[in-house]
């Protein structure tokens, strides 16, 4: 059984294999008289027909094409070929035509959302594997409406029990927003666990006014906070995986209507 | 505390999400989830927590255990839930969020498109990029591009259908002359591209060179415009940037860089010998050190050469300021042995008598003329084929002056040529000077005959008459009778000549006027015996006498009657000249009173000893027309004299270009001015200018010798332009042809180049010493309403 980083390995060879001779068949084509852009040009619109085909794969798939997982190999690999193809068709430049320029855009908007993605989906189910219980992303804003209900609870029957509203004035004052919905998105997205510390921080100083019977119920709202901590952090993570492709997907469709254009005009206008 | 585990598995544990369906419950962000939800329409199904089953006439409650399992008062009567339910919250899904922005994203890119492509500005707006700024003008695309003078509907089909031979670079060419076949590399055939770099096996280049150059490259392939200039890259963008791989690829000869592998300067800068014949290494080696005080001789090489433009090629600052100093009396013709005037018209000498003696008919002819004539002779009768046949078969005879012997059909060819030349001289006075031209050229060649103005200027008529009178003094009367048949067959001579009989032609003080009286004129080469023993062929030897009317008057002697003089340039003579005013420019009436004779007039007036106190060279000296007893001279006026050059290009008249070609002659222009030509069957070209910036001229390898001027050493121009003592270089110039020389200086050394240009200091592209576009083509003409219909181009 070839292991993830062997097939990365793999692949990684296999695809440097064929962009080096890419690059040493462009040059070469370029040193002759021919028109690179040509060469170029063509392998990139191949290149993108072939990207833009794994979409509908997915969708496809009550056929027997080999497995979305090979697709999304294929897919991934030639996204960096065709970066490569674009680099040599466009040059380091901004074109400076207004169909060029939306080309440019939309191709840029396209392969940077890919290569976000793709980071992001190497490198963020790690770091969920590591924090908390790994739930299901649909699920989340249940967990949390559970969370809650049972932290609402637990301050009402100490106040009941005690007498002392202490608990449930801070629950009311700091720990009902937190525990209403997901929260510190961007904090969470960023590695920050600076808003979650400092309200722990509070809570913890709350524990020298609680009596006994509030010290206990004090412990389970820390565990119940670091469990909402937990879902929201992995609420934040999730919703960047899913939803990186919002941005990925619409400027694939963009690019493919431009890239058209773009080769119409380049054929009407090049005699 | 230990955390409690929050997600759990199993239908009866935790509801099914169906996030790939378009709709989703809208509670689940609240914690809440659909017990009945949105269904794939996005519509709610059933108002209550399930759909109750009817089983043996009982509606049974299907509630999932999940949401509670079967409740307990279960469903009514009539089969409906007895839960009622909120209605669902239908949300999209994540997926229809994103097709819904991919769709939204597409109708605005289109909608765009269709806006750009649309509108007033469309075709501007498809621009890919600005224009380099020598194109900022070309505003309409249809200045480029063909397929804009078509709809944009029609751009798809012409994408597939192709541009029918109509090419956007058809378009370039209509600015930008580069040549009868700018498709072909270089502009040049393959022919002339294998004859200037013979191929080669390649070697020295890298493997993608190679690989490109063996694999991709047809160097017979049509090539485009775009396919080096990249249009559209802004206005400071170098469209005719072109690397060095590109050039090795198609060049044989391949190497690495200029300093790594770049052939040597073995036939750069010169290909040819100069067109100016001038030995630097005798000049600076020994003229410019020998040359008496006073003489004005250059002091270092920008004496005499100069860049000429921008591009800094080097020329000659002129005559006047290299060589005036020491050569320009050569031209003027001073200190000449012979006459300082090119003999234009001269009167060839015949043995009238033995003609007379033949039957042929000659009327007057000059006594004393010798001679064939000038080297503008036989360019003259070419007018008149039976005079040039006759000429030409006269050329052969040995001696003109002895045709005693001569065949029959020579002494006839002689007849011929000899009334073509009067009937010439006739039409000279009666017509001016455009009869020479109309001689030579005739009437049709318009463009020559401007030209061939030059060739007669300052021709006068009063020259014409001057000369017309002094060799033939009654030609016109002579030949209305020779036309009428009415001249007098000559009788014949005994063939009798003794020195007693020569001596009987002339009077004694006139001969001895002319030859000095101690002198006996045939006294050292012939004896009287020798004289006397000519053999004469009486004219009843068979040869039949011309057909001569009875009628024929008398004609007046052969002898001339007036004694032509020298006549100053025409110009001066702008008004009638009267008898006193002749005889005080030219003297009396008496040819043979010569200068020598008035000189030693001590009897001579004062107006006369004023008017003879010159030679005839002294007084033709700044240059011009002059009658010279049997010829009619041009003297050169200096240094580019305009007949002379004239003459010299006037491809109508081969001898005579030959005859003054020679470095000897009048004018010595070709002392100088190396005359050209590959084949004896071509035209001498003669090179009056040094090699000077031609527009029309594209060389391959150009070399801006200003750019350098700052970086000369203390050698200055000496340190690349060495001089080569051992080249014989005067040694090319006798011969035509250009491309055999030998150069005054040694090749250029290319390692002094390459010590700058390389990658790292002042560059080694190609394109930095060589042009692409090469050869020999001239600007195209401006694109007016005129030309565009001329040509009909759009």
């Amino acid at each position: 059984m070839i292991t993830f980083a062997q097939r990365r390995l793999r692949n990684t060879l296999i695809s440097g294999l064929f962009f080096a001779l890419a690059i040493v068949v462009y040059t070469v084509y370029r040193d002759s008289h021919a028109r690179p852009e040509f060469l170029s040009g063509w392998t990139l619109l191949i290149l993108v027909f072939l990207l833009a085909a794994y979409h509908i794969r997915k969708r496809l798939s009550m056929l027997d094409l080999s497995p979305a997982a090979s697709w999304l190999q294929l897919h991934i690999y030639l996204g960096f070929g065709a970066v490569l193809a674009f680099a040599l068709h466009v040059g380091p430049r901004w074109p400076d035509g207004l169909i060029e320029s939306m080309l440019f855009a939309a191709f840029v908007l396209t392969a940077g959302s890919g290569i976000v993605g793709l980071y992001l989906s190497r490198r963020l189910p790690r770091r969920l594997t590591r924090q908390g219980e790994e739930v299901i992303y649909e699920r989340i804003p249940a967990f949390i409406s559970q969370l809650r209900d049972e932290s609402e609870a637990l301050v009402i029957d100490a106040a009941q029990r005690t007498g002392s509203s202490t608990l449930a004035d801070f629950y009311r004052d700091e720990l009902a927003p937190y525990f209403a919905g997901p929260r510190h998105f961007w904090a969470h997205l960023l590695g920050s666990g600076k808003p979650i510390f400092m309200l722990s921080q509070r809570l913890n100083a709350l524990q020298r006014y609680l009596g006994a019977d509030e010290r206990e119920a004090h412990a389970q709202l820390v565990v119940l906070l670091d469990q909402k901590n937990d879902l929201d952090f992995h609420y934040a993570v999730q919703t960047l995986l899913k939803r990186w492709t919002i941005l990925h997907v619409p400027a694939t469709a963009a690019m493919l209507i431009l890239v058209l254009v773009h080769v119409l005009l380049v054929y009407a206008f090049t005699a | 505390m230990n955390k409690k585990p929050l997600q759990r598995f199993g239908y009866q544990d935790s509801p099914y999400h169906r996030p790939n369906q378009d709709w989703v419950c809208g509670y689940t962000d609240s914690g809440q989830a659909c017990p009945r939800g949105p269904e794939a329409s996005g519509k709610c199904s059933g108002a209550g927590h399930c759909e109750p089953l009817q089983q043996e006439g009982r509606w049974k409650c299907t509630r999932s255990d999940l949401a509670g399992g079967p409740c307990n008062d279960g469903p009514t009567s009539d089969g409906r839930c007895g839960v009622a339910l909120p209605p669902c919250q239908p949300r999209r899904s994540l997926r229809a969020k994103r097709r819904l922005v991919s769709r939204w994203i597409t109708a605005i890119t289109v909608g765009l498109l269709m806006v750009v492509l649309g509108g007033q500005q469309g075709l501007a707006l498809l621009e890919p990029g600005p224009r380099v700024s020598g194109h900022a003008q070309l505003q309409a695309c249809d200045a480029c591009h063909e397929s804009a003078d078509h709809p944009m509907s029609s751009w798809l089909g012409r994408v597939f259908s192709g541009h029918a031979g109509a090419t956007d670079s058809q378009r370039c060419l209509l600015c930008h002359g580069v040549g009868e076949a700018p498709e072909l590399a270089h502009g040049l055939s393959a022919q002339q591209r294998e004859a200037l770099a013979p191929a080669q096996p390649m070697a020295g280049a890298g493997l993608k060179v190679r690989w490109a150059s063996e694999l991709l490259v047809d160097p017979t392939a049509p090539l485009d415009c775009g396919q080096c200039h990249r249009e559209h890259r802004g206005t400071q963008a170098d469209i005719s940037a072109m690397s060095n791989a590109r050039c090795q690829t198609c060049h044989t000869q391949q190497f690495n860089s200029f300093a790594d592998g770049h052939p040597d300067f073995e036939d750069f800068p010169a290909r040819r010998r100069t067109r100016i014949q001038f030995d630097h290494v005798a000049h600076i080696g020994k003229h410019f050190a020998d040359a008496p005080e006073g003489a004005v001789v250059p002091e270092a090489c920008g004496d005499c050469h100069m860049p000429a433009n921008a591009q800094g090629m080097m020329v000659m600052r002129g005559f006047d300021a290299g060589c005036a100093g020491c050569h320009a009396g050569d031209i003027a013709g001073a200190g000449r042995a012979d006459a300082p005037g090119v003999a234009i018209l001269q009167v060839p000498g015949f043995d009238v008598q033995a003609l007379h003696n033949a039957g042929m008919v000659t009327g007057q002819w000059p006594e004393f003329a010798e001679g064939r004539g000038s080297a503008f002779l036989e360019s003259l009768l070419q007018a008149d084929p039976t005079a040039h046949a006759a000429y030409q078969r006269l050329r052969d005879a040995d001696d003109w002056l002895d045709l005693s012997s001569a065949p029959l059909e020579t002494l006839q060819a002689a007849q011929t040529v000899i009334w073509a030349y009067k009937r010439f001289m006739l039409d000279l006075r009666e017509q001016g000077a455009s009869a020479l031209v109309q001689r030579l050229i005739g009437d049709s060649d318009r463009a020559a005959e401007r030209q061939m103005r030059q060739l007669v200027s300052g021709l006068s008529i009063h020259v014409i008459e001057a000369t017309s009178d002094a060799w033939f003094p009654d030609l016109a009367a002579e030949w209305a009778a020779y036309v009428a048949g009415e001249l007098p067959v000559p009788e014949v001579v005994a063939p009798v000549i003794t020195a007693s009989s020569v001596e009987a032609d002339f009077d004694e003080d006139e001969f001895a006027d002319l030859f000095g009286d101690s002198g006996d004129l045939f006294a050292s080469d012939e004896t009287e015996t020798e004289i006397a023993a000519e053999p004469v062929r009486p004219i009843s030897d068979g040869i039949p006498a011309p057909v001569i009317p009875d009628s024929v008057p008398a004609m007046p002697s052969s002898k001339p009657q007036a004694t032509p003089q020298p006549v100053e340039q025409a110009s001066v003579h702008t008004e009638a000249v009267d008898d006193d005013e002749f005889d005080a420019l030219f003297g009396g009436d008496d040819l043979f009173s010569s200068d020598v004779e008035l000189d030693e007039d001590d009897t001579a007036s004062p107006v006369e000893k004023k008017s003879v106190a010159l030679s005839l060279d002294e007084r033709m000296r700044l240059g011009g027309w002059y009658l010279d007893d049997l010829s009619l001279r041009y003297r050169p006026a200096g240094h580019a004299d305009a007949l002379l050059q004239a003459w010299l290009q006037q491809a109508a008249a081969p001898q005579v270009v030959t005859a003054l070609a020679d470095p000897g002659s009048p004018g010595r222009c070709t002392k100088c001015h190396s005359a050209d030509r590959a084949n004896e069957s071509e035209q001498l070209r003669i090179n009056w200018h040094v090699a000077r910036p031609d527009p029309h001229q594209h060389a391959f390898t150009e070399f801006n010798h200003k750019a350098h001027f700052s970086i000369m050493g203390d050698a200055g121009c000496m340190g690349c332009h060495q001089l080569n003592a051992e080249a014989d270089y005067a040694a090319a110039f006798a011969g035509t042809d250009a491309r055999v020389f030998a150069s005054n200086f040694r090749n250029l050394e290319r390692n002094k180049c390459a010590t700058c240009h390389t990658g790292g200091q002042a560059g080694d592209q190609c394109t930095t010493c060589h042009s692409y576009h090469i050869g020999e083509f001239a600007a195209t003409e401006p694109l007016t309403r005129l030309t565009k219909a001329l040509s009909g181009s759009p």
